[in-house]
């Protein structure tokens, strides 16, 4: 992206933190975060009796799965709808550097959702012996989801006018990838291989036992901007159509 | 270009860069797959598989034939059921990433199909084949608690399980354990059964090979009694009569040859005389001590000694009970090093009376520390190895499984007796489980804060926001 680009995207960025910042939205998402977080933890440790955040992260990870693209369905297809995407357009920002702000702005709201988990840390560090290294590693990896339901919830936006559909499809667009590994067991062996590939509890496993696997990094990178790249070839036929 | 015929090229081309920008990052992800590059952030390295595993697995690479690992899960049921198959699966995950092997973990409950092809009828058992060798793995090779009371924690004993049993399937010689039979020894079937169930699955499981051994019979009709040349380890369970002094000869002969003898023996019984002869022998009495294993009266509170036998229990701070255990002491024989392995502390003395509860009273009974058992290594190249234990009661189920440290102190012996010294501690890490304790009233405090009270300050900003606005 050109210099001009990342202007723009920065600017689009700190308009849709300024908008999540002040609406119910936001607000409502991090209750939820830290609310089903703090539960899934007390939880975790009340069963497992471990001082770590990976029952909790596990659940979360699925949570999320949910949850953001609760925030994005709003974010490309209320534009369309009310006609400030087709402005949006016209004016001197590229699709690129819409997409990157809006999808930069909701991976920091993930982010504010992960830094609320301090009060968990602080328990973990008061009544247990936990592993630093392997907490980081625990929220790196949600923070990774985070920014792949976001790209996917941004696709999904834009392919409709309806926020509840695009909420739904980016639901529907993300499934697979969640349920790759149980359909795994049932499989034939020759697209085991294949399902391992897409499947994101696989790619989480490493970050799971305080592991960073260069090759899992790389497949969450190229799959959030894969997402993004497809929303961006629907924008530009919007704007060409 | 007709408009529809323009927006038909512009679909088409618009399609063809969408699957192209997919594919090449698909291309990349695979390139990336190929060639990973990994970090461990943990403190104790729980993310990177020991060196000795991965020797093992180079090993196992070099042989050429196909490693399949099939772990079954814990029984649901059990408290520690999802941290024992959190800890499998980890380590199932990490084996299938090294490339060396293939790996899978089966639930007992949903997958019994798969169980019963393999013939398993246990949770948490691993099934190891190379080839068409095949190891199997009792859950308690691979899980134990170790500690005090106080900190008595689960341990993962998956590394060192599966490094022992990749060795075992590269080996092409099983080690073989003869029993001695004949003196009213307690009975070692390696079928199952015998009086010794357990600690017969225990040395299947490491590989043992067990054979009977009746020294007189044995040797047939012409012969003096003799120990069989392919003899690891001869085993002496709780013999109820004296041997005889040929048989006793046959022993101290082959402890003479570089052999290697473990004498487990009850108070009160005879023992063979050639332990004299070779630095060791067993005394009257039984061993008491004020400090107990609650709420037994005849089972000493034990300190392990510094020996490489007990290097892994030491390290796991694992508890070995013996229950009425006779005192074992050093006979000056030259060039034989007696090491005491389990002793009593200062607290302790050898009961030689008959009153209850039992009272040290000098100058009958003798003062602590109290040695319960020994090893004995013989001098030179080939000195023979012995260890003696002052309790035949603790190889019995009930006894084996009292103590956290009981398996590991016998198999470590048996290890240590083949002068498998680098064995004798578990190959590979220990991994534990990083515990937390909260109190009810804790749990209860904090499921305030954390899952009601944090959640609403984010609905509290913002209605303050939402307030402030408005006012505006």
């Amino acid at each position: 992206m050109r210099p001009s680009t990342w202007r723009a995207a920065w600017a689009v960025y700190k308009n849709e933190l300024r908008l999540l910042a002040v609406s119910w939205l936001g607000a409502v998402f991090l209750s939820a975060f830290w609310g089903l977080g703090g539960l899934f933890f007390l939880v975790g440790i009340g069963t497992t009796g471990e001082a770590s955040l990976r029952p909790a992260v596990g659940n979360l990870a699925i949570t999320l799965l949910f949850l953001v693209p609760m925030v994005t369905m709003r974010q490309l297809a209320d534009e369309a709808r009310s006609g400030t995407l087709e402005l949006a357009l016209t004016a001197p920002v590229s699709s690129p550097a819409l997409l990157v702000g809006k999808w930069a702005a909701v991976v920091s709201l993930v982010g504010v959702g992960i830094a609320g988990s301090a009060p968990w840390l602080a328990v973990l560090w008061r009544f247990g012996e936990p592993d630093l290294g392997l907490a980081v590693a625990h929220l790196l990896g949600l923070w990774l989801v985070g920014g792949l339901c976001a790209a996917a919830g941004l696709f999904a936006s834009s392919l409709t006018t309806e926020s509840m559909v695009a909420g739904v499809l980016a639901v529907v667009l993300l499934l697979p990838t969640w349920l790759a590994s149980a359909g795994r067991t049932v499989a034939p062996a020759v697209a085991q291989p294949w399902l391992d590939r897409i499947a994101v509890l696989e790619r989480l496993r490493t970050l799971a036992i305080g592991g960073i696997d260069s090759g899992d990094l790389v497949w969450f990178a190229c799959a959030t901007i894969g997402w993004l790249f497809l929303a961006w070839r629907v924008l530009e036929s919007r704007r060409w159509s | 270009m007709s408009g529809a015929a323009r927006r038909l090229a512009s679909g088409i081309n618009g399609l063809i860069v969408a699957v192209g920008g997919v594919v090449a990052l698909g291309l990349v992800t695979a390139i990336a797959d190929q060639r990973r590059v990994r970090l461990d952030l943990t403190a104790d390295r729980a993310a990177t598989l020991s060196t000795e595993l991965r020797t093992q697995l180079e090993r196992i690479r070099a042989d050429g034939r196909p490693l399949h690992l099939v772990a079954f899960s814990s029984q649901a049921r059990d408290a520690e059921a999802a941290v024992r198959d959190r800890f499998a699966r980890d380590l199932v995950r990490q084996l299938e990433q090294s490339g060396a092997a293939q790996t899978q973990f089966v639930d007992f409950d949903a997958d019994r199909r798969t169980a019963e092809s393999l013939g398993v009828d246990r949770y948490g058992t691993w099934v190891i084949t190379l080839g068409d060798d095949r190891v199997d793995l009792a859950e308690r090779d691979l899980f134990r608690h170790a500690g005090t009371r106080e900190t008595r924690a689960l341990q993962f004993l998956g590394e060192s399980a599966v490094s022992g049993a990749l060795s075992r399937l590269l080996t092409p010689r099983a080690p073989v354990l003869y029993a001695l039979t004949g003196h009213g020894e307690r009975r070692l079937d390696p079928r199952g059964g015998g009086d010794l169930p357990g600690l017969a699955a225990e040395v299947a499981q490491h590989g043992w090979e067990v054979r009977p051994l009746d020294l007189v019979r044995g040797s047939g009709a012409v012969g003096a009694p003799t120990v069989p040349d392919d003899a690891d380890v001869v085993l002496s369970l709780g013999a109820q009569v004296a041997l005889t002094p040929s048989e006793d000869a046959a022993l101290l002969g082959f402890l003479a040859r570089g052999g290697a003898l473990a004498v487990f023996v009850d108070p009160g019984r005879p023992t063979p005389s050639c332990l004299a002869r070779f630095g060791v022998m067993v005394g009257d009495g039984v061993v008491q001590d004020t400090r107990q294993i609650y709420p037994f009266d005849d089972r000493p509170w034990l300190d392990v000694a510094a020996h490489p036998l007990t290097a892994a229990i030491t390290r796991d701070a694992l508890a070995v009970v013996l229950a009425s255990a006779a005192p074992v002491r050093p006979v000056e024989v030259p060039g034989v090093r007696y090491s005491p392995l389990l002793r009593t502390g200062r607290t302790g003395w050898v009961e030689r009376g008959q009153e209850r509860p039992a009272t040290f009273d000098p100058p009958s009974d003798a003062a602590g520390p109290v040695d319960v058992a020994a090893a004995v290594q013989g001098g030179g190249p080939t000195g023979g190895r012995l260890v003696v234990v002052g309790d035949a009661d603790v190889l019995t189920d009930a006894v084996l499984a009292d103590g956290p440290g009981n398996p590991a102190f016998v198999m470590d012996a048996l290890r240590w007796l083949i002068d498998a010294d680098a064995s004798a501690a578990p190959v590979g890490r220990v991994g534990r489980l990083r515990q937390i304790a909260l109190t009810g009233a804790q749990l209860a405090t904090l499921r305030l804060v954390l899952a009601v009270g944090w959640p609403l300050v984010p609905l509290g900003v913002a209605a303050a926001l939402h307030l402030w606005r408005r006012s505006r």
